[in-house]
């Protein structure tokens, strides 16, 4: 394999910068959508990194890895629509503050 | 001087960090919604940079298309873009303690990233594929040892064994392997091999290795190396030939054509091949051919009596052909024209061995490939996910689950008489002209 022009260093790199910003929203942002919204941004950033990795090494398999992750992650957005849809309906709110229902 | 594609990265990941960074700070969901599919489709492009472009048609059809859509469809549902401000959080230093955080964790990542502690060297080259054909016809079955070692049992005249990794080198300061044929089932340590030869090792490559006789049946060596690297194009096979066929006479050459339109240009595919030696690949489009050898020079005889008269006898006989050979795309052939005596006559044999090609890395087929292989079991897990998924989301959206009132409600519903509602004779009424 020849050298490629943008070295793997860049993209791991760019895909911690995009890690951290999705921590940032999750810590940051109160709107459970927008956190879920910077969950998935993770998950990307993520995905970032497996596939820069599979082409240093050529292996086919992490890129399999990525497919699962975004399978998963289609599973987990639905799931997760579907809890803020019910918990919306019952608290008429979105704000993860307001719901301290668990908080002893 | 900066490269294009380097250009391109800078660009791409400058949009895809301001779209993050505009998605945490814009105070619509909506807003954030559409930002973070700006985000993901710089990703996509990314994933094309990085040679997987099935993954980049997946993030956009799956991430930027469906999750997006359904993330759009929730926040209008709930009325969520219309942002009340948010209330403060609960705790002061939490903001603060968070921001630290996060860059506190982008610094050691990005000094570990900087420094090389990711392991960004090289692969470890594989060891080279080898594998033995027998194209000696006179020749009985041979068992072939590696370094002393049974490798290959029982190999008769046309057949090939399949690609095996040569092993490690044990010993650092031998150069090679040996490679020795003994006729089928004799000791090895007791008796003299027919063949010993050592074997160059190239790095991360495929040798075919041909024993095949000359005319006295001293037998030899002829390695072919194979080209497993994907076609540029899939509807295309790669055809090497191999001259085996052993001759009295001085000149052994052969020259390979393709009878199956004499009169197309390309009639010729290799010229003037001597015993033992092997052609230069040749690229072909799949279909089927008619192959044929030709003593060197009798194939202008044959071009000009085929171009006179299609019904004429042919003098000119090939030495060996193929008959409408099917070339399938995407394979590397290999094609040695051997003999072997029969009644004292020496008739032509045809050994056509044939290699699927490597896919193309990244591809979908190369990624189905695995999918449907190795990775079947998960596949079928994550399959399984989904549909618990699917029951789950349905069962926790089920408004008569949680908001069926119950029969006192009800009734105590329909009772009530509040300006507005209607009364229970107008409730029946409704419901039997709707009825109609």
């Amino acid at each position: 394999m020849e050298n490629p022009e943008v070295a793997n260093e860049l993209f791991v790199l760019l895909s911690a910068v995009l890690f951290v910003l999705g921590t940032m929203g999750v810590l940051l942002r109160r709107n459970a959508i927008l956190i879920f919204m910077s969950i998935e941004l993770m998950l990307n950033a993520a995905n970032l990194a497996l596939v820069a990795f599979a082409r240093q090494w050529q292996a086919v398999d992490a890129h399999v890895m990525v497919f699962m992750v975004m399978t998963v992650a289609a599973a987990e957005v639905a799931v997760g629509l579907a809890l803020i849809v019910a918990i919306s309906r019952s608290k008429e709110t979105t704000d993860v503050d307001d719901l301290h229902s668990l908080q002893g | 001087m900066l490269g294009v594609e380097l250009a391109l990265f800078i660009i791409v990941g400058a949009i895809a960090i301001l779209a993050a960074v505009m998605m945490l700070v814009s105070e619509n969901a909506v807003h954030a919604a559409l930002f973070l599919i700006l985000n993901f489709a710089c990703v996509a492009f990314f994933y094309l940079m990085l040679s997987a472009p099935f993954l980049a048609m997946a993030q956009v059809t799956v991430y930027a298309g469906a999750i997006m859509v359904l993330f759009l469809f929730v926040i209008m549902l709930l009325g969520a873009e219309k942002q009340t401000p948010e209330s403060s959080p609960r705790f002061s230093w939490l903001s603060p303690a968070a921001v630290g955080l996060t860059v506190l964790f982008l610094l050691v990542a990005g000094i570990a990233i900087i420094r090389s502690d990711v392991d960004a060297s090289e692969p470890e080259p594989e060891q080279p594929l080898v594998r033995i054909v027998h194209a000696g016809g006179d020749t009985p079955a041979v068992d072939v040892y590696l370094d002393g070692d049974l490798w290959v049992e029982d190999l008769a005249f046309r057949e090939a064994s399949e690609f095996q990794p040569l092993p490690d080198l044990e010993d650092e300061a031998v150069e090679g392997h040996v490679l020795a044929i003994y006729e089928e089932g004799i000791d090895s340590e007791a008796n003299q091999p027919l063949l010993s030869e050592a074997i160059g090792a190239g790095e991360d490559d495929v040798f075919t290795y041909i024993v095949m006789p000359n005319a006295e049946g001293i037998l030899s060596f002829t390695t072919v190396e194979g080209n497993l690297n994907a076609l540029e194009d899939t509807n295309e096979a790669r055809l090497t030939v191999v001259n085996a066929f052993p001759c009295e006479s001085g000149n052994c050459a052969v020259e390979i054509a393709d009878v199956t339109n004499p009169d197309e240009d390309p009639f010729v595919l290799v010229e003037n091949l001597d015993f033992g030696e092997v052609s230069v690949s040749k690229v072909i489009d799949e279909g089927d051919y008619t192959l044929a050898a030709f003593p060197a020079g009798a194939i202008e005889a044959y071009q000009e009596l085929a171009a006179t008269d299609e019904e004429a006898e042919f003098d000119v006989e090939p030495v060996a052909d193929l008959d409408e050979e099917m070339f399938d795309g995407n394979h590397s052939l290999l094609w040695i024209v051997s003999a072997n005596t029969e009644g004292g006559l020496v008739r032509s044999s045809n050994i056509l061995l044939s290699v699927e090609n490597d896919m193309q890395f990244g591809s979908g087929q190369a990624l189905g490939r695995s999918l449907f292989t190795r990775y079947m079991l998960p596949f079928q897990a994550i399959a399984l996910l989904l549909l618990v998924a699917m029951v789950g989301v349905i069962v926790m959206t089920n408004p008569l689950e949680t908001t069926k009132p119950t029969r006192r409600e009800r009734r105590h519903r329909r009772m009530a008489n509040v300006p507005g509602n209607p009364t229970v004779d107008e409730y029946r009424q409704s419901i039997s002209s709707n009825g109609d």
